[in-house]
């Protein structure tokens, strides 16, 4: 079958996966071979290396689960579920019956093959993939690997939530609003805004979890409703972690199934046979019944509903929205069927829930719709010899009621006309020539529907056949691009902060249209870059963050990739401090090439981004000791300020990670609530810096307002007064640059009128602890501090113009003084700066 | 070059609307299907064309594809939309279109402020201002005056010179609040600029205090225009003559330093009493005395042209002291006599020898 574009798209999901397929602007899902229109992501394997994908693999899990827990051995289990949530990283699973470790890609790829097969009339060469909107670019480029891998020659990738806006947006019947799209997978949240206006359907925001989906909900059933009930009846030794996992993996099967009995039902049983669930710490088999009622169920996934319905609200404040002022809400994914969840969002959302669209199949059908907008990469090949190949160009989704379409070809023809007629009431455009420069061809469409035209070509009058022979526009919608789903910027070091912070793109914002290029100008390098020294080295680290991540510390964002630039790359020299200027380049696909210029020697250097190096998982002692850290930031910065709430809901949140780490959850999941935590400690450090800044000010202030009433003069008052108004001012401003500037030159007026005071204690220090001080010239040190006591003698109160020759020379002289308890009190003498 | 020109073609002529073919607050249908439109020209090496306003007046435009998707990615973000929306023209009777129309005629016709004039009254009245944001932006925006004057002001302060800023004080002025941002974003750092260029290098004080007079002329002219638009009670006009003032009482202290240091260059012991003393002669001590006190008239005379108020003189009062105790140690010492005696007395010394020349002269005629 000869596509003009690409028509197949494939709903990859942590659970479930789907594949559907376009034909005459009408897309159709592709049932597997048990003919259901999903399959479970599952593969499994047997012994002899035979694999089972999809349905036959899930219809063994909860037998598989109970083999590894009675074996004791997570290797004794030969299915591998949830392998998504470990796209991008470096993780890889194994058991006794694989020949190698697998990594998530591989696995993935199983998948994927496995859909294409169920097409059985075509090769599935090109595809469009969906992705979570919050996938980072690691996760992004696996899934590419993961098609590579599968044989798909063609691939782009879109966010799910765009495809589920896209499946909608074809049977709405109003189309004009903001809508949201929810989308709970098995294993991720996404949640969109998408504005739509006269059928223009563009998303303009987005938001999401990584780490929260039904397999959460599953969690939590077992670790709330049904381990406590087993516990309470036996003696489970819940301490060895490898066993505890055991236990809750094969308890999930069930609580899954559960779940999504008491969607429908009051109440459910769950049996534990004999025999399947072994035995406890006193030898006594596992055996009993386990009723569950929908509202236990509910009170169980009740905070795992809020969170996703948070993640909604918070959307929805950043964009100024309120509750009523979203027109649908379209539910994607197993998880919105649970009533309670639907009930949540109605009451906390919005009322508009739309449940007409099948939450399972809604992804998949979308990706279909937006691959047949994308040209198919032909060749020549890939029509037959006596066909004539026209170059077409055409949106084949618009809201327009005419369309005019270019049609060229490769080499000019003589006499060749082309006119195109509609498949359902023959309908015919004008005949156009087809030039040298090509033709335009008008066409009338039927609105609201596919309409399919059978391009009708002649030359000198003599029909020939051409490819493409027809082709679809489907009037009433159209899709906008996939959307960049945070800032993309590199990591610059900063010197007032003392720290490298994120540095975005221009052109590389949050919901930027993809493909999009971004830049970058005015930074230097910090180093020299000799030509042939591959020592030399300029490194370019690119990372994606939110909103807030402009001037944040950029290691506490997700890291993309770097680009190193070395001596190698470069013909001349490249001395540090030399400007340098940045662009990077992203495809519809997110990937990414960079060229960084040179301006001064006028060298360019472009690289690809290389985003197939995997996230290295981090060990517990790190994950322990960011924690620690992250205590110690809080109380570092909460001791100076009054309103310590914050404080207090950031320690608390510390904790709940460190409980979480506790339990055993995944690692990455950790890591990335760590990062978020560590962000709000930063912010929290900024927002709070002005009431620490100006608390040591107004303390700089009294100490210097106490000074001053011991001196009676007219000029200390004067400054006094002076320096209490720039304090007022600096207040009124809040200036945090001139806040402690100001504090500066307080402290060192402070000490101007201090040192006579200051200079007399330190002759009188240096008498009596001359011994215990090392000295350049002992001799001339005794000298000095001789004639420094005579002057005391002689008047106690001595004036600075009496000993600040002595006092310096005697300080000159000293090396290093011994640390005495009185040292603590050693009087200072410091070079004031000029004021 | 002028505002017009820079505007003009950076802003006007290549407006990501007008590249497409849309208003102002047209609908993104319009859009994408302009843009498809142009694509498909494109193919066949042709230009979409779509007659627009200003078309009579702008440079004529051919529309590539390129420039069609960078249009689109340009106008993709709502902040972006309404930068490029303040330049371009809207097809509505709405009091904000009315508004935009002029601003913008009024910069393609070379008249910077009476554009000013128009956004000003589209950034402050709220009713009209919001109106403007949800029909760029379809309500996907919501901005403050602050917001969407400082997205103006951002991209027209680099197009107002300080020359033209200079002209506006003498006249009547429709755009207080928009000239006030451009001062904080142009004038204020041009006048910090011309704060840190005072010399502090070289002993040569005659060039010094040339060197300050200079600067402050310049800086003085730009303090007026301020006053006159923004009022001496403005908070910004405050902070600003403060810095300046402290600048200058700054520098002058560092001046009158410099010439004591030349003039009070030898020490005399009595005892265990050290004292700074002279050894120039009494023409130059008295020059110098000269000079350190016209630097002190010229100085206070500038001040009183800032006309800061009395929170202002409490403020900078530090430095204050610190100029005026600089002054009194360099201009009062009990060398001061000392040198003029001991320049008094040469020319005694001096006139009594000549006296005697001319009386042994005289006998020497007579006899």
């Amino acid at each position: 079958m000869k596509h003009i574009t690409i028509d197949y798209g494939i709903d990859l999901g942590t659970t479930n996966s789907a594949i559907c397929r376009v034909e005459q602007g009408v897309p159709t899902i592709i049932r597997s071979d048990s003919g259901m229109e999903t399959m479970p992501s599952c593969v499994s394997f047997k012994k002899g290396g035979v694999m089972q994908i999809g349905q036959s693999a899930y219809a063994d899990l909860g037998k598989d689960k109970l083999r590894a827990l009675k074996k004791k051995s997570a290797l004794a289990s030969n299915s591998c579920i949830e392998f998504k949530r470990y796209m991008g990283s470096d993780k890889t699973f194994s058991n006794i019956n694989m020949n190698h470790q697998w990594t998530p890609e591989e696995l993935s790829a199983q998948i994927i093959q496995t859909l294409c097969s169920f097409v059985t009339d075509d090769e599935v060469k090109a595809a469009v993939i969906t992705v979570p909107a919050k996938f980072t670019v690691n996760q992004k480029d696996a899934t590419l690997e993961a098609a590579r891998l599968a044989g798909i020659e063609q691939v782009e990738l879109l966010q799910e939530p765009i495809a589920a806006s896209i499946a909608y947006g074809l049977k709405a019947e109003e189309k004009n609003g903001n809508w949201m799209v929810f989308d709970l997978g098995g294993g991720t949240l996404d949640v969109a805004l998408v504005h739509v206006c006269d059928g223009v359907m563009q998303v303009f925001d987005t938001e999401g979890d990584n780490y929260l989906g039904g397999k959460n909900l599953d969690e939590a059933i077992v670790s709330k409703i049904i381990l406590p009930q087993i516990v309470s009846h036996y003696a489970l030794n819940l301490s060895d972690k490898e066993q505890y996992a055991l236990l809750t993996e094969a308890l999930k099967v069930e609580a899954e199934k559960i779940k999504n009995k008491l969607s429908y039902r009051e109440s459910e049983t769950l049996y534990l046979e004999a025999g399947d669930w072994g035995e406890d710490e006193d030898g006594e088999e596992i055996e009993m019944e386990i009723s569950i009622t929908r509202t236990e169920l509910e009170e169980a996934i009740r905070p795992l509903l809020q969170k996703a319905v948070d993640v909604c609200k918070s959307l929805m404040m950043r964009n100024h929205l309120s509750f009523g002022q979203l027109s649908h809400l379209i539910l994607i994914g197993g998880p919105t069927y649970i009533p309670l969840l639907r009930q949540m969002l109605r009451e906390q959302v919005t009322e508009h829930v739309e449940t007409g669209i099948n939450p399972m199949t809604a992804v998949a059908t979308g990706a279909a719709i937006y691959a047949s907008t994308i040209p198919m990469k032909t060749s020549e090949k890939d029509s037959e010899e006596d066909t004539l190949r026209l170059l077409v160009d055409f949106d084949a989704t618009t809201v327009d009621t005419m369309a005019l379409i270019p049609i060229r070809t490769e080499t000019p023809i003589d006499g060749l006309h082309v006119k195109m007629i509609r498949r359902s009431d023959d309908w015919e455009s004008a005949t156009i020539a087809i030039g040298e420069k090509g033709g335009l061809l008008e066409l009338d469409l039927i609105p609201k529907q596919p309409n399919t035209f059978r391009l009708v070509a002649t030359i000198n009058d003599v029909a020939v056949r051409c490819f493409p022979a027809e082709l679809t526009i489907v009037q009433g919608t159209k899709a906008g691009s996939a959307i960049l789903p945070y800032n993309i910027g590199i990591e610059v070091f900063n010197p007032k902060k003392n720290r490298c912070v994120f540095t975005a793109f221009t052109g590389l914002e949050k919901n930027r249209p993809l493909p999009a290029i971004g830049t970058v100008y005015g930074l230097k390098t910090l180093s020299d870059l000799r030509p042939g020294n591959e020592e030399d080295i300029l490194r370019i680290a690119i990372y994606q963050g939110d909103d807030s991540a402009e001037g944040k510390t950029a290691a506490l964002f997700e890291y993309v990739s770097d680009v190193t630039i070395s001596g190698e790359d470069i013909v001349s020299f490249i001395p540090k401090d030399s400007h340098i200027n940045i662009k990077i380049e992203v495809n519809r696909s997110e990937m990414m090439t960079i060229t960084a210029e040179f301006p001064e020697s006028g060298q360019t250097i472009e690289k690809q981004l290389d985003t197939s190096r995997r996230q290295a998982t981090k060990s517990t002692d790190y994950l322990r000791a960011q924690i620690s850290r992250a205590y110690t930031q809080i109380d570092l910065f909460s001791g100076e300020i009054e309103n310590v709430d914050e404080a207090v809901k950031l320690r608390s949140q510390v904790k709940q990670i460190e409980e979480t780490l506790n339990e055993g959850a995944q690692h990455k999941q950790i890591e990335q609530h760590l990062k978020e935590i560590l962000r709000q400690i930063e912010e929290y450090e900024e927002s709070t810096e002005w009431e620490r800044v100006f608390s040591r000010l107004r303390k700089a202030m009294m100490g210097l307002q106490i000074e001053a009433m011991k001196h009676k003069d007219p000029g200390v008052n004067k400054m006094t007064e002076s320096l209490n108004a720039q304090m007022e001012r600096v207040a009124t401003l809040q200036d945090i640059s001139r806040a402690k500037a100001l504090q500066a030159h307080i402290e060192n007026y402070k000490y101007t009128l201090q040192r006579d005071e200051i200079y007399r204690d330190f002759i009188l220090w240096a008498d009596k602890e001359f011994c215990y001080i090392q000295w350049s010239d002992p001799k001339l040190a005794q000298r000095l501090i001789a004639q420094g006591m005579n002057i005391l003698k002689e008047d106690p109160t001595a004036p600075l113009s009496r000993t600040q020759q002595v006092a310096e020379s005697i300080n000159g002289l000293i090396i290093r003084t011994r640390q005495t308890p009185s040292a603590r009190n050693v009087p200072y003498i410091k070079d004031l700066p000029s004021m | 070059m002028n505002i017009s020109s820079m505007t003009v073609s950076r802003f006007i002529s290549n407006n990501p609307y007008r590249i497409l073919g849309v208003y102002v607050g047209d609908s993104f249908a319009k859009e994408t299907s302009n843009k498809s439109r142009i694509s498909a020209y494109a193919k066949v090496e042709q230009f979409a064309a779509f007659p627009m306003k200003g078309d009579e007046i702008l440079p004529p435009l051919q529309r590539t594809e390129e420039m069609a998707q960078n249009a689109a990615q340009i106008l993709s973000l709502p902040s972006d939309r309404i930068k490029n929306a303040l330049f371009w023209f809207a097809d509505s009777d709405t009091p904000w279109a009315s508004l935009l129309n002029n601003a913008v005629y009024a910069l393609i016709n070379d008249k910077p402020f009476e554009a000013l004039s128009y956004y000003e009254t589209l950034i402050q009245h709220d009713t009209i201002r919001t109106d403007f944001v949800d029909s760029v932006t379809h309500g996907l925006l919501h901005l403050n005056k602050e917001q969407l004057s400082n997205m103006l002001m951002d991209i027209l302060a680099d197009q107002i010179t300080p020359t033209m800023y200079l002209s506006r004080g003498e006249e009547k002025h429709n755009a207080p609040y928009l000239l006030g941002l451009f001062f904080d974003k142009k004038i204020m750092p041009e006048i910090n600029h011309l704060t840190k260029s005072f010399w502090r290098r070289g002993n040569d004080f005659y060039v010094l205090i040339d060197n300050l007079q200079e600067t402050v002329a310049q800086i003085l002219p730009f303090m007026r225009s301020t006053a006159r638009i923004l009022g001496t009670d403005d908070f910004r006009y405050k902070e600003c003559a403060e810095n300046v003032a402290r600048a200058i009482y700054k520098q002058g202290k560092f001046i009158i330093s410099t010439i004591g240091d030349w003039l009070w260059n030898t020490t005399i012991s009595e005892g265990n009493k050290v004292q700074r003393a002279t050894s120039r002669t009494y023409n130059s001590a008295r020059i110098c005395l000269w000079l350190m006190k016209n630097l002190a008239v010229s100085i206070e005379k500038d001040i009183k042209e800032l006309q800061l108020d009395e929170d202002s003189y409490i403020i900078i009062g530090d430095t204050i002291v610190e100029f005026e105790t600089e002054y009194h140690d360099q201009t009062n010492r009990e060398e001061n006599s000392l040198a003029l005696v001991t320049g008094l007395h040469k020319i005694w010394s001096r006139t009594k020898t000549a006296i005697w020349l001319a009386f042994l002269i005289f006998i020497f005629i007579v006899a």
